[in-house]
């Protein structure tokens, strides 16, 4: 089969599963629920809005009906509306979603540097005292929680150590717009850099690297140990014995031979990775404060500070089921790149 | 032979989970002040130093109080108490989901085969959080309601491994004596592919109940978990956002003892998975 | 047969693995010598400790061995106690080696070409291109058809002879002095199996190299080579040109190895039954006292309980290790 099909047949199975994440979002909002309005509807709605928003999901009309009026609405790029935001849910994601995609690509990216080289250290002595040290502190890495390695950080880092702002890119609420920087792509740190504000962008790259690390945290654990089992199954293999045998030296086996064998269930985690810390904005851009971004959104979508008895207001659900959408699709994606991706690399692999 | 880490990593996070359940199961009698544990609001013990009875760390508070005067330490081991609690039935539901769907694809093959693991790719797409959060925010927080969110996040795994098993298994001889006497599916299922399947559902299991904690401290720090009064290691960390700069003994603990116990769980799954992987050759 | 030239000389080489169960003695005072532009079989069931000899002499055994005894010269160097750069430097240009199963001993994901070139490249320095050339020629000399496609390729997409023949070209581009060759027969068909021992003797001629053949099969040792070794539990117990140990077999278990080898029968009546050898290997973590053969042969006495028989000379050129003699 040859790269064309497998893309094709990868593609396929892909837009399957969106479809079929699309079905049970469908359902958890317009089935599940007792009185689908009121999900969409916040805090205490008139029976105005109820009406409204009956009409607009068209909530009255047969379940298939609806469904299309759903899917309808979600290829005219029409997420619904916020209601805890007054604001169209699509406007609202294009412009939380450049500012996370950043943070997400550079956790994978230091999961990625520091991860690999450190699983391929430790795969190099099975079982010595590196070797352990290493274990354990991927599985150490592996068990933190997001939320509390970042207020950790926050607290001697920045408001202990002064080192690192506290808070929001830049380290001040008004430091985007203080200096004007543009929307081409989004992301403030890339618009930073697009336009030639070197100096703005140093500060917003500095604003985010304790966020980056607490996100990369879980990541870089879960790397050390894909690469080191996947070096160590590929160095008890026969073709590393043949290399060995014919006087190659162990750093350029491990470096060439090894190292290509082993990367593709390294690659796939990365991907995973990186949809994964997506996820994982929801909690560092809180606890950061760095709007706007998916995490963000869903934090307002949930009312936060509900520490009070009850919750503060009900949910946004439009706002959560939109970017529940857009994180699924990315995770998608990115599964399907993966995918390709070891196809490249292992020629042997058919469906 | 020195003993392998696999062996020692296994003792340690048995250890850890042996006291972490110790103080779960123990708790109203083991903590200091039980009823503050369970969310009794007190008078606040240091007025001059925090308005809101956040207070450091003294003889009669080893960790400190946490906002409302409640002693820490109390607060911890009920919000352990409560960790486990989600933790464990979670993963039951979930594995009792996932068996079920697992074992009937695996058994009967073809279109709902097919069909089953059509539904588990796509479940499987969706990150765990995120499903369980949409579940929550339609449902409302609560113990049931995370406890539902989870479970129904939670059993594609299974679902795999059962299935494999269970086509694994299917073919055996005992299995078409069974069928050639005429027992039905059903008992087939039950009786005799049910029990050979378990084993690596348990080591699947020992390995999500640390990913679950950390899942339900998250819901419960984002607002969608247990309702307070019910103690929660993640809505405990939430709330000491606001006492932070002045008051780390809120923050610290509560966190300190959840990754403690992620870790504990994921050492014991580590050590299962490690022992019962046969592709992980040991070098002789 | 050429005569005392000794390009490998192993002398009193004892290898032990040490497991959970115990210490395995897998090589017991192995004494043999591989003359230049010889071929040696050494023949012996699993466990005989054959392929360790082979790994030992390479030096590619498993973290958990240890050679406790014993010396391996290679044309005046001992290999025992080279350093690894030495090491390095002499393997796969000097003495190389070629595997059992091909399809696993080639890297999947590189193609040929670079499996091969980077071999060359890596004992001479020679660019890409001269690399290339000599791969074509090796390539071409074990009657690989159209060698210039064939290194484009990966490894599984060739067959499962193709690749050993690859395997062959590689242990040859750098004409090294010894090749030993580990059981290369084995995992292919039978047909291929012919063919590449008909491919080993015409190299053979071609280009002057010392082969050390391990083989499970004492059939398939007599048409390569001059001299064969019998190896049983980690010992060698007979040693000779190869056509008088087939023909006139000195050791109860060579004996009953030629008996074991099924042949065609003119007609049915004539059709035996299989001949086993009775019993099985011994256990290697404690073998029996005295010969550790004693418990399957026919013709074992109270001498052989006791005192482990020395392989000795007993006419020229043939040695046997039994208390018969």
């Amino acid at each position: 089969m040859n790269l064309a099909t497998y893309v094709a047949r990868r593609a396929a199975l892909s837009v399957f599963v969106v479809l079929g994440v699309l079905v049970i979002t469908f359902y958890l909002s317009h089935i599940l629920p007792g009185n689908p309005a009121l999900l969409f509807a916040g805090t205490n709605p008139s029976p105005q809005e109820i009406a409204r928003i009956t009409d607009q999901l068209g909530l009255k009309k047969p379940l298939y009906e609806q469904f299309f009026i759903y899917i309808d609405g979600l290829l005219h790029g029409n997420l619904g509306e916020s209601i805890s935001l007054q604001a169209p849910v699509t406007t609202l994601l294009a412009e939380a979603l450049p500012n996370s995609i950043t943070l997400a690509a550079l956790a994978t990216l230091v999961a990625g540097a520091v991860g690999i080289p450190l699983g391929i250290l430790a795969s190099r002595s099975r079982n010595s005292k590196l070797d352990n040290v290493l274990r354990v502190f991927s599985m150490g890495l592996v068990a933190l929680p997001y939320f509390w390695l970042g207020l950790l950080l926050q607290l001697v880092f920045a408001s202990g150590l002064h080192i690192f702002p506290i808070a929001s890119y830049g380290g001040s609420l008004f430091f985007i717009s203080q200096n004007s920087i543009p929307t081409i792509t989004g992301s403030y740190l890339l618009d930073a850099i697009l336009t030639g504000r070197f100096s703005a962008a140093a500060q917003i790259l500095w604003s985010m690297v304790l966020p980056v690390i607490t996100l990369a945290a879980f990541p870089t654990g879960v790397i050390i140990r894909q690469t080191r089992g996947s070096m160590l199954a590929v160095l008890n293999q026969d073709y590393i014995r043949t290399a060995k045998a014919y006087g190659i030296p162990s750093s350029i086996i491990e470096r060439k031979y090894a190292l290509k064998n082993a990367i593709s269930p390294v690659l796939v985690a990365l991907a995973l990775v990186f949809a994964g810390s997506l996820v994982g904005t929801v909690f560092i851009e809180y606890i950061f404060f760095l709007q706007p971004g998916l995490g963000f959104l869903i934090f307002q979508a949930t009312g936060v500070g509900s520490t009070t008895t009850s919750l503060a207001g009900a949910p946004d659900y439009s706002l959560i089921q939109g970017v529940t959408i857009v994180i699924t699709v990315a995770y998608v994606v990115m599964n399907f790149v993966a995918d390709v991706l070891q196809m490249l690399i292992d020629r042997r692999i058919k469906l | 032979m020195k003993p392998l880490l696999g062996d020692r990593i296994f003792l340690a996070g048995a250890m850890i989970i042996g006291i972490m359940l110790f103080i779960a199961i123990f708790a109203p009698w083991i903590s200091p002040y039980p009823a503050q544990g369970e969310g009794q609001t007190v008078p606040n013990v240091c007025p001059s130093i925090s308005p809101a009875g956040v207070c450091p760390p003294s003889f009669s508070h080893i960790f400190g109080t946490e906002q409302g005067g409640r002693d820490l330490l109390s607060r911890i081991f009920f919000g352990i108490r409560t960790s486990i609690l989600v933790s464990f039935l979670v993963v039951m539901l979930a594995m009792g989901i996932g068996m079920a769907v697992g074992l009937t694809a695996g058994y009967f093959g073809g279109l709902v085969d097919e069909a089953l693991m059509r539904i588990t790719d796509i479940f499987l797409a969706i990150p765990h959080i995120l499903l369980a959060l949409n579940i929550v925010a339609i449902l409302g927080p609560g113990l049931i309601d995370v406890f539902i969110a989870l479970g129904v996040t939670w059993w594609p795994a299974f679902a795999r491994l059962a299935r494999s098993q269970a086509i694994a298994i299917r073919n055996r001889p005992f299995v078409m004596v069974a069928k050639a006497m005429g027992i039905s599916s059903r008992q087939i299922v039950l009786k005799h592919i049910l029990p050979n399947s378990i084993s690596p559902l348990l080591v699947q299991m020992s390995i999500d109940l640390g990913a679950v904690v950390l899942a339900e401290a998250g819901l419960s720090f984002i607002g969608l978990g247990v309702r307070p009064p019910t103690a929660d290691l993640g809505q405990m960390i939430f709330a000491a956002i606001d006492f932070i700069t002045t008051s780390w003994w809120v923050a610290l603990f509560p966190g300190l003892f959840l990754t403690l116990l992620v870790l504990g769980f994921n050492m014991i799954g580590d050590a299962m998975r490690d022992r019962f992987d046969p592709r992980l050759r040991r070098q002789f | 047969m050429m005569q005392g030239n000794p390009l490998l000389e192993i002398k009193d080489l004892t290898v032990e693995y040490i497991t959970n169960a115990g210490t395995i003695k897998a090589l017991d005072r192995i004494n043999l010598t591989i003359n230049k532009s010889e071929f040696l079989g050494i023949v012996g069931e699993s466990g005989s400790g054959k392929s360790t000899l082979a790994y030992a002499t390479i030096g590619l055994l498993p973290p958990n061995s240890r050679i406790s005894a014993g010396r391996i010269t290679f044309d005046g160097k001992d290999l025992l106690k080279a350093s690894s750069k030495e090491i390095n430097s002499l393997r796969g240009r000097r003495i190389s080696m070629v595997f059992q199963d091909p399809t696993t001993s080639l890297n999947p994901v590189f193609k040929i070409e670079e499996q091969v070139c980077r071999v060359i490249q890596q004992h001479k320095a020679v660019n890409r291109q001269i690399a290339r050339a000599m791969a074509l020629k090796q390539l071409a000399n074990v009657e690989l058809p159209e060698a210039n496609h064939i290194l484009k390729l990966y490894p599984f997409e060739l067959s499962g002879g193709m690749q050993q023949r690859v395997m062959i070209a590689m242990s040859l581009s750098l004409n090294p002095d010894l090749v030993i060759a580990d059981e290369p027969t084995s995992a292919v068909d039978a047909t291929i199996q012919f063919q590449i021992l008909e491919l080993l003797s015409r190299l053979r001629h071609s280009q002057n190299f010392s082969m050390l053949f391990i083989t499970h099969n004492i059939d398939i040792v007599s048409k390569v080579c001059d001299r064969v070794a019998i190896m049983y539990a980690g010992s060698v117990v007979e040693e000779g040109p190869s056509q008088e140990v087939f023909s006139n077999p000195k050791h109860p278990y060579t004996q009953a190895l030629m008996k074991s080898i099924p042949r065609p029968r003119k007609s049915i009546a004539e059709t035996k039954r299989l001949n086993v050898i009775e019993g099985s290997i011994p256990d290697l973590i404690s073998p029996p006292k005295g010969c550790k053969f004693h418990p399957r042969c026919p013709y074992a006495y109270s001498r052989c309980q006791r005192e482990e028989p020395e392989l000795k000379e007993i006419t020229v050129n043939r040695k046997v290790a039994c208390h018969l003699y």
